[in-house]
């Protein structure tokens, strides 16, 4: 099976903490309309190598491009405005600002005319029926799924083509984490790039096109999805050899 | 235990230069004394020197060892100086009990304007002490009946000695000795629990709470201590100049204390002298610079500050650590070979029993009810995906957060209403996920740190090296080198904690907290970036101190290595108890597998 | 008492208190993106001060341009001191507390310079165009038309940042850095950006308070270390981060103050006031109208 052209590359990026390295030498690709799932144990580097993509963390090696441009010396706060979106960990919304506000601190960077803001929001909201309903809420006061759409929501405004999500349905309940799926199904379905990182493996795999596997801070391994589920080889990355034997 | 004490004569790699640190300001000190012999201008200079050092050296301690910003310290000065001047010429005293006046009055104004500082942020510290500065010296105009207003008070006499006056030369030797004494002793407990303790909680209070210490009470000997030294000094500057008018108290003769501890170089005991010699002998030399000395002064600190924070004697001290650097050869501690390795002596653990517990933070519950039984002697792993709340659990029995609801249990005791003083106190020691050691102390200073709610040696005990401080120190650092041989870094004890890796500070944070006795030990995932070799030394590690008696908890996620030790796994998903039991049981769950791989759930 | 001597007081107490309240709120104009309290804040309102003097009285410049000149001056001093001495501590998180020490250096450093360059008397400075010093009567109350302008412009000036930080989306940009850097990042957000514009209005607003009270202080350079401390008392007092908060506590002080002169010399005076801050500071550590924030582990 051939993979779409690249839309981000990543070669050879290592990132640490001080003397410490979390991610090395790791080489992948996000294609243009494709979905990538990245899974590892926690702790394997996975949300390093988001920061590192999107500029929160500066790179000790190695070369990040999207769409063909170096990212690697551009800071975070830049990056919106190339089309890369990533949704943080955690839901690290605004919760001391509104729903609608929320939005328009994701189009800050854009400074577009007050037509179009008001025409992204619309569309935002349409996409997420809950959320129009509480639009002048704070968004602290939202249910934990609401925080994801919202967080979501907040960089589909930008009209990114490339959206990374770190675990996106993190300590939701397995309804809400099917909703979040579906709304990322829907994204994907307008041709937005994902790059998803993801503990509910299976899911992510039913999802994405191509996965990738980290362990301690290295690439173990990648394939097309549909092949790495329910294999050995993914079970290991997460339980270890502990489980390797028990049954499913 | 003293038999592990002797160690063999370190091997002649390691003899070298004295610290260049040490020669510079015995050069200093001679060049001071010589100067003062030869006329009277540089006696008089050297004998305020000698002062300045001696009040810097109070500052030191608040403001570069504990990091509490204060401006107060010449006001503290003033206030001292006045209370000598009042008691020796109103009232008749002689010198030495108006000095010890003077350090009592210090003390107290320092540690009353300290008293709201104690649960605030440092910065609030920093406007008392400017408004304190202000009015004290607006009072001492306006106090006219007791201070003499503008014309100060006249005919303070010299301190002293058998009957005869301590003036010129004798003077100057005295403070000086004053100024060593100090030292000595400053230096004594700055290498002990306490002086641990206190940069400890430079960079917040989670650290020295954990080992036990009571932050206010210590923040509260600080300022304390620096007001009393401050007292002192003044009771000297008034006797070496014989007069006090307000005019000697202006506002930057507290800005230049700060000044000179700052440059000189913060938590650094060398740091007041070279401050003081470089930045008030070298300008009175100069003479030309008075004009624009405060100019040159704000200069100077902004360049420091934002340049070369560490002042002076960091950067001497740097030059050092170059130099041994290149130095050394093979790493020299070969005398930790003959070290036994040891885990801590038998104790009884500690069981804890967490029942219903639930922790909300604003509207997100993080704990949702739950219950565990650790038993005693066992290790306890805590596991589940992230977020699922596992060092929510643990800050709660450790005591940094307070429950919603529920209870915990310490070894039969209730104990989620104790803060984490408390509970350390209890028997109870912890490491976090980021190791928090003090990286400018050295490897075995960091696990020494660990003993604190053990040693009992007082802090004048330990200041003046009495006996039992003695005893203690030699006891407990056998037992920290024993311990660090039990965690593999014997041969990296006199390194700075900063320079080791990761995964070797975390193994030293083990060391500090098993240095502490507990009955019961909290890992914050011990396994986070530890290579493969590593990982079968904790394993193994973790085995030795199980077999000690010690109850272990542990939040991992390292699953191969939590089946491989762990007696019983808690497994919690989104903030309730999703499956309990031994690992072999509750990684076939297929509830468990589901949670951590989102299978079919 | 006479009724009279309690209203002018009062007066007095209110107009003081309006002043500590705009030093205030310049404190947290630069605190909100940054967790910086700027010591230098105190100087800035003295270099406004100065600068009034200078180009209202000594240059005749019309009062609106001279002000806008003063403000413009201090701005720029103000962004120069972030670029400095806050920058690139806040960069490095191991001496996370150094900004203290910078930024009072620079305190020191404005302070010495204008000491040498305007002397240390005290220089008239002219009125809000419109307002007088001339008292007027008014039943039992005796005040100027300048006390009015200084009262009004502080309620209109906080009403302002208030309305900025809850209705304008680079306020409310500014409150998601503060909130959370890194997802302000993400969004695009530039905490630098911020924090640079956040001084240098920081540093505008003090040098307008310095423009407005000068007519009553008079413009010396002594006046900034005492601004300072009263600043920091009705931010103490009202809450970090409280505006409004500060605008009662300083109100409060100002009264506390105008009333002791009664009976107390000015340095009792200032006694006094350190009194009543370090008693709220120990019953309400984070001020009457603050909110204690959430530790970490």
């Amino acid at each position: 099976m051939t993979r779409p052209q690249p839309l981000l590359e990543v070669d050879g990026l290592s990132v640490g903490y001080g003397i410490v390295p979390v991610i090395e030498e790791i080489t992948l690709q996000v294609g243009r309309g494709e979905a990538v799932a990245l899974l590892g144990a926690n702790g394997a580097g996975k949300s390093t190598l988001l920061k590192a993509v999107s500029g929160l963390l500066v790179p000790g090696a190695g070369s990040i491009r999207f769409d063909g441009r170096d990212l690697s010396r551009l800071r975070a706060e830049a990056l919106v405005t190339l089309g890369l979106s990533h949704v943080a960990e955690g839901r690290r919304i605004f919760r001391r600002e509104t729903v609608l506000d929320n939005l328009l601190l994701g189009l800050y960077r854009l400074r577009l005319a007050r037509a179009e803001t008001a025409a992204r929001v619309e569309e935002a909201l349409a996409m997420f029926p809950a959320l129009r309903q509480k639009a002048d809420q704070l968004a602290g006061s939202l249910s934990g799924g609401q925080q994801q759409m919202l967080a979501i929501a907040q960089a589909l405004v930008r009209k990114p083509r490339l959206l990374m999500l770190d675990e996106p349905s993190l300590g939701l309940a397995p309804n809400l984490v099917e909703e979040v799926f579906r709304t990322l199904a829907a994204v994907r379905a307008q041709g937005v790039s994902i790059l998803l990182v993801e503990q509910v493996v299976e899911r992510a795999l039913e999802f994405a096109d191509h996965a990738y596997l980290l362990q301690s801070g290295r690439l173990s391994g990648d394939g097309p999805a549909a092949t790495l589920r329910g294999s050995e080889q993914v079970r290991r990355a997460y339980l270890g050899a502990a489980a390797a034997h028990a049954p499913s | 235990m003293e038999h592990a004490a002797p160690m063999p004569p370190p091997p002649a790699v390691r003899a070298r230069l004295p610290a260049l640190t040490t020669v510079v300001c015995a050069a200093l000190i001679a060049a001071g004394l010589a100067a003062a012999l030869s006329s009277s201008y540089f006696l008089m200079l050297m004998t305020f020197a000698a002062i300045y050092v001696l009040a810097a050296m109070g500052l030191n301690l608040l403001t570069g060892y504990a990091g509490i910003v204060s401006v107060a310290h010449g006001a503290l000065i003033c206030v001292g100086s006045y209370a000598c001047a009042i008691a020796t010429v109103r009232l008749g005293w002689s010198f030495w009990p108006a000095a010890a006046l003077s350090a009592a009055v210090g003390m107290g104004f320092s540690a009353l304007l300290g008293l709201p500082a104690l649960r605030l942020s440092s910065w609030y510290f920093v406007l008392i002490t400017i408004a304190f500065s202000l009015s004290v010296t607006a009072m001492i105009n306006d106090l006219r009946a007791l201070t003499g207003g503008y014309g100060g008070i006249v005919g303070i006499p010299p301190p002293a000695l058998f009957g005869l006056p301590l003036e010129g030369f004798a003077l100057l030797a005295l403070v000086a000795a004053a100024t060593a004494l100090l030292w000595w002793a400053m230096r004594n407990l700055l290498h002990s629990r306490v002086g641990w303790a206190l940069q400890s909680i430079r960079e917040g209070d989670v650290r020295a709470q954990a080992n036990g210490v009571s932050t206010a009470r210590l923040r509260l000997f600080a300022f304390a201590f620096s007001g009393a030294i401050a007292g002192l000094a003044g009771a000297f500057f008034a006797s070496a100049k014989t007069v006090v008018t307000p005019e000697d108290f202006s506002f930057d003769f507290s800005i230049f204390f700060l000044f000179v501890v700052v440059l000189g170089g913060g938590a650094r005991l060398a740091g007041p002298l070279l401050g003081v010699a470089a930045f008030y002998v070298l300008p009175e030399l100069l003479g030309s610079l008075k004009e624009y000395r405060m100019i040159a002064y704000g200069v100077g600190l902004l360049a420091f500050s934002v340049l070369l924070p560490e002042g002076l004697a960091g950067a001497l001290a740097a030059i050092d650590e170059r130099r041994a650097q290149r130095a050394r050869l093979a790493p020299a501690a070969d005398g930790a070979a003959a070290v036994q390795a040891q885990p801590a002596p038998a104790v009884a653990g500690m069981a804890v029993d967490v029942r219903e517990l639930v922790k909300d933070f604003g509207g997100v519950r993080a704990l949702d009810g739950v219950s565990v039984n650790v038993r005693p002697g066992h290790i306890h792993a805590i596991v589940g995906p992230n977020g699922s709340g596992k060092t929510t659990l643990l800050n709660l029995i450790s005591g940094f957060y307070r429950p919603t609801s529920g209870a915990v249990d310490l070894g039969g005791v209730p104990a989620h209403t104790h803060g984490p003083t408390d509970i350390a106190r209890l028997g109870v020691q912890r490491t976090f996920q980021t190791p928090r050691l003090m990286g400018e102390l050295s490897v075995l200073d960091n696990v020494r740190f660990g003993g604190y709610v053990r040693e009992r040696a007082s802090g004048l005990e330990l200041a003046l090296r009495l006996p039992r401080a003695l005893h203690e120190s030699r006891a407990f650092d056998a037992e920290a080198m024993r311990l660090l041989a039990t965690v593999g870094l014997a041969a990296r004890a006199h390194e700075r904690a900063a320079l080791l890796p990761h995964g070797q500070q975390r193994l030293v944070e083990i060391a500090r907290a098993l240095l502490g006795r507990p009955r019961l030990l909290l890992l914050d995932e011990p396994a986070a970036g530890l290579s493969l070799g590593e990982l079968d030394e904790l394993g193994a590690l973790m085995r030795a101190i199980r077999g000690t008696g010690i109850t272990l908890v542990m939040v991992e996620h390292h699953i191969e290595l939590v089946a491989d030790i762990a007696d019983t796994v808690t497994v919690l998903d989104r903030g309730r108890v999703l499956a309990e039991g031994t690992p072999q049981q509750v990684f076939a769950d297929p509830a468990v597998i589901a949670a951590y791989t989102g299978g079919s759930a | 008492m006479l009724l009279e001597d309690l209203l002018a007081l009062l007066a007095t107490g209110v107009t003081m208190g309006a002043i500590y309240a705009m030093v205030a709120v310049s404190f947290n104009v630069a605190y909100k993106p940054t967790n910086v309290f700027n010591m230098a804040q105190g100087e800035l309102v003295m270099l406004g001060a100065m600068f009034a003097w200078g180009l209202m009285t000594q240059s005749a410049l019309p009062w609106l341009v001279g002000a806008a000149l003063a403000l413009a001056a201090v701005a720029a001093i103000g962004l120069f001191e972030e670029r400095v001495a806050v920058a690139a501590l806040l960069r490095k998180p191991s001496h996370h507390h150094g900004w203290i020490i910078s930024t009072l250096a620079f305190s020191i450093i404005v302070l010495n310079v204008a000491d040498h360059v305007y002397g240390t008397d005290p220089q008239p400075v002219p009125p809000v165009p419109g307002a007088t010093l001339d008292t007027l009567q008014w039943g039992a109350l005796t005040f100027s038309t300048q006390q009015v302008a200084v009262v009004l412009i502080a309620v209109a000036s906080i009403a302002l940042v208030e309305w900025v930080y809850r209705r304008t989306l680079v306020g409310k940009a500014v409150r998601a850095v503060a909130e959370d850097r890194d997802a302000a990042r993400l969004n695009g957000i530039s905490p630098a950006r911020l924090t640079m514009t956040s001084f240098a209005i920081a540093a505008a607003y003090a040098a307008l308070t310095g423009v407005v009270a000068a007519p009553l202080l008079l413009a010396s350079t002594s006046i900034g270390l005492t601004l300072l401390v009263k600043g920091f008392m009705a931010l103490a007092i009202g809450g970090v981060g409280s505006n409004w908060g500060a605008l009662a506590a300083g109100i409060l002080l100002g009264c506390v103050e105008s009333l002791g002169s009664v009976s107390l010399t000015p340095d009792y005076r200032q006694v006094l006031l350190l009194a009543v801050v370090l008693l709220v500071l120990l019953v309400r550590p984070f001020g009457l109208f603050g909110r204690p924030g959430l530790r970490e582990v």
